[in-house]
């Protein structure tokens, strides 16, 4: 039966693995496909900075090689990725999104890129992000050197940031898997703008060497993918201490995959969580609240009231500035784009000391509180934003405050605990919804469970955005063709 | 409020409140430190950049203000607190 190139680029990692085992194509051919998509479509998109050709074809022809001789490394074998463009991979520029650092690349790579390496995946691409991660503050979607990235959905609208390439370019189908980031909820909120699934998993889960720092304290690296399957088999592969990241979890995480748990879940639902929120976020929502009483329970549970935005803010302030002190201090935050950016985070410099150390003190507050609330169920879930993707060309309001679901956002950000959003409908425009599970420390195979048992009843994941009213660009399949040339014949 | 316990320790059972400053207090310390960050880049920064730097001020003390009222105990630690594990000695 033939399978279009269409059909191929949005199916999961487990059905492109089965098409690479049985022959019906190669990793070279998935790999000359997937860049393709990335150089054409994805830089019409604005989702794309570095197609990573040269590396793609020589990953891809080893790992034909490899599958060929019997040597079989996982489910990422032979399979495409992309990474957002804050990981550093040897052999192209790290641009952080931003002009400054446009000329910037780095002699080592990440220990998530060599991971996804030694786990046979294809580094396909570096893909867009928001300048510093959207570190310096922003309103903007053009706040990024590659501009504002558009919605495969709705290329009038946003993906969200900061892991805009990410997401868009999984949306779009032109990786099957990305690495996004995640501070405040830059992996979150841009799958829910996309109707992707991605994956903050435990604070410490993925090592974060070799990726720009933001937030110490804050900061996560996690999969972002088409189903909460999918990212499962990434976060297999990418998790797991590291000796240079000394942040890294010493305990082992090993996906639940084939031996999933489908129904008996306990699910928790945030009272008042479609406060503010769209008509279709919460119809949305309620559907989805509906499905999940026919895969457990499900009781309403409040969230503590307790100080998450101004204790989140607060530590933000501080660590960001401290992680870029000298860039700051020296003037140069205004050759960024954003406006916001040349001038949010100076306030950094006269926070006080025991304010930063007062607000971790309740984060320790928060999270204790958390744990205890989280540890009563599979799942806590919300819609993972109250709204659809906003337009790529209009400035948006700043933190997104009337966007519900960020309390639960936020106790997950402080509290270092794992959540996931997964699509499960669209509003308006046509534009995708999202609802969040979040669990306690360490346990991603119960929202990975809960939230793969809900994608299974929906049936929402197969469906793709209408692509066809963009044209590909025929330079950009020509240059990819005459690498992989130049890369064969060398 | 002080708690007694019969091996003689006393704890304060409730801490006293951190000092809340009036709106027009917050307001002269607010300017301040603008005129702190104006110093501190030498006087280059823009209107724009100002701009943005006094919303983030502003919304930095309310931040601060707020965190104070949250009560604290002495024995509360913060969220970063190392806790170190025995390597042991090689042979």
């Amino acid at each position: 039966m033939h399978v279009s190139d269409e059909d191929i680029a949005f199916l999961s990692l487990r059905e492109l693995g089965a098409l690479l085992r049985s022959g019906h194509l190669s990793a070279v051919e998935l790999a000359r496909m997937y860049l393709t998509r990335l150089d054409g479509l994805g830089r019409q998109l604005n989702l794309v900075v570095t197609v990573t050709d040269d590396v793609a074809f020589r990953e891809a022809a080893l790992a034909d090689a490899e599958l060929k001789a019997g040597l079989d490394r996982g489910p990422l074998h032979g399979i495409p990725y992309g990474l957002k463009d804050i990981v550093a991979a040897v052999g192209s520029p790290t641009t952080w999104g931003a002009e400054p650092f446009k000329q910037q690349s780095f002699a080592y790579e990440a220990t998530v890129t060599k991971k996804l390496r030694d786990a046979g995946a294809i580094l396909a691409g570096k893909l867009a992000t928001i300048e510093i991660a959207g570190g310096m503050g922003y309103d903007n979607p053009a706040a990024s050197l590659t501009g504002a990235a558009a919605n495969p959905w709705n290329p009038n609208y946003w993906t969200s940031g900061s892991s805009s390439g990410p997401a868009g370019a999984v949306a779009a189908g032109l990786v099957p898997f990305a690495i996004g980031s995640d501070t405040s909820g830059s992996i979150l909120f841009p799958a829910a703008f996309t109707g992707t699934a991605g994956l903050r998993a435990t604070y410490g889960r993925v090592s974060r060497f070799g990726a720009m720092t933001l937030c110490w304290t804050l900061d996560r690296l996690g999969p972002m993918c088409r189903t909460a399957d999918d990212c499962g088999l990434v976060l297999e592969a990418i998790a797991g201490h590291d000796p240079q990241d000394p942040s890294s979890l010493t305990q082992e995480y090993r996906y639940s995959g084939d031996s999933r748990r489908t129904h008996g879940f306990r699910i928790g639902v945030i009272e008042g969580a479609c406060a503010g929120a769209e008509p279709e976020v919460q119809a949305n929502f309620e559907d989805s609240i509906k499905l999940l009483e026919d895969l457990g329970t499900v009781e309403e549970v409040a969230l503590p009231e307790l100080p998450y935005a101004e204790v989140a803010q607060i530590i933000s302030a501080a660590e960001a500035y401290a992680a870029f002190d000298d860039f700051i201090a020296a003037g140069r935050t205004i050759k960024l784009t954003a406006r916001k950016a040349h001038g949010y985070r100076l306030a950094g410099a006269v926070l006080p000391a025991h304010d930063y150390i007062r607000a971790q003190r309740i984060r320790r507050i928060i999270a204790d509180s958390f744990a205890d609330l989280a540890g009563r169920y599979d799942a806590l879930v919300a819609p993972s934003l109250g709204m659809v993707a906003c337009r790529a060309d209009e400035d948006f309001e700043y933190g997104l405050p009337r966007a519900s679901g960020r309390p639960l956002n936020l106790a997950g950000v402080l509290s270092g605990t794992p959540t996931i959003s997964i699509l499960n409908g669209f509003g308006q425009e046509g534009l995708p919804t999202g609802i969040q599970f979040a669990g306690a420390a360490m346990r991603e195979n119960s929202i990975l469970d809960a939230s793969t048992a809900l994608e299974e009843r929906m049936g929402l994941w197969r469906r793709r955005p209408n692509l066809d009213r963009l044209e590909p660009q025929a330079g950009g399949a020509g240059h990819v063709q005459r690498q992989q040339e130049k890369g064969m014949n060398s | 409020m002080t708690v007694s316990h019969d091996d003689g320790h006393c704890e304060i059972s409730h801490p006293l409140p951190y000092p809340s400053q009036s709106a027009a207090g917050v307001e002269i310390v607010r300017r301040r430190l603008m005129e702190i960050l104006s110093l501190l880049h030498c006087g280059h920064l823009t209107d724009a950049q100002m701009r943005e730097a006094e919303a983030a001020l502003a919304l930095q003390v309310g931040n601060c203000e707020t965190v104070h009222q949250f009560p604290l105990k002495n024995s509360h630690e913060p969220a970063f607190a190392l806790a170190l594990s025995r390597v042991d000695a090689r042979v």
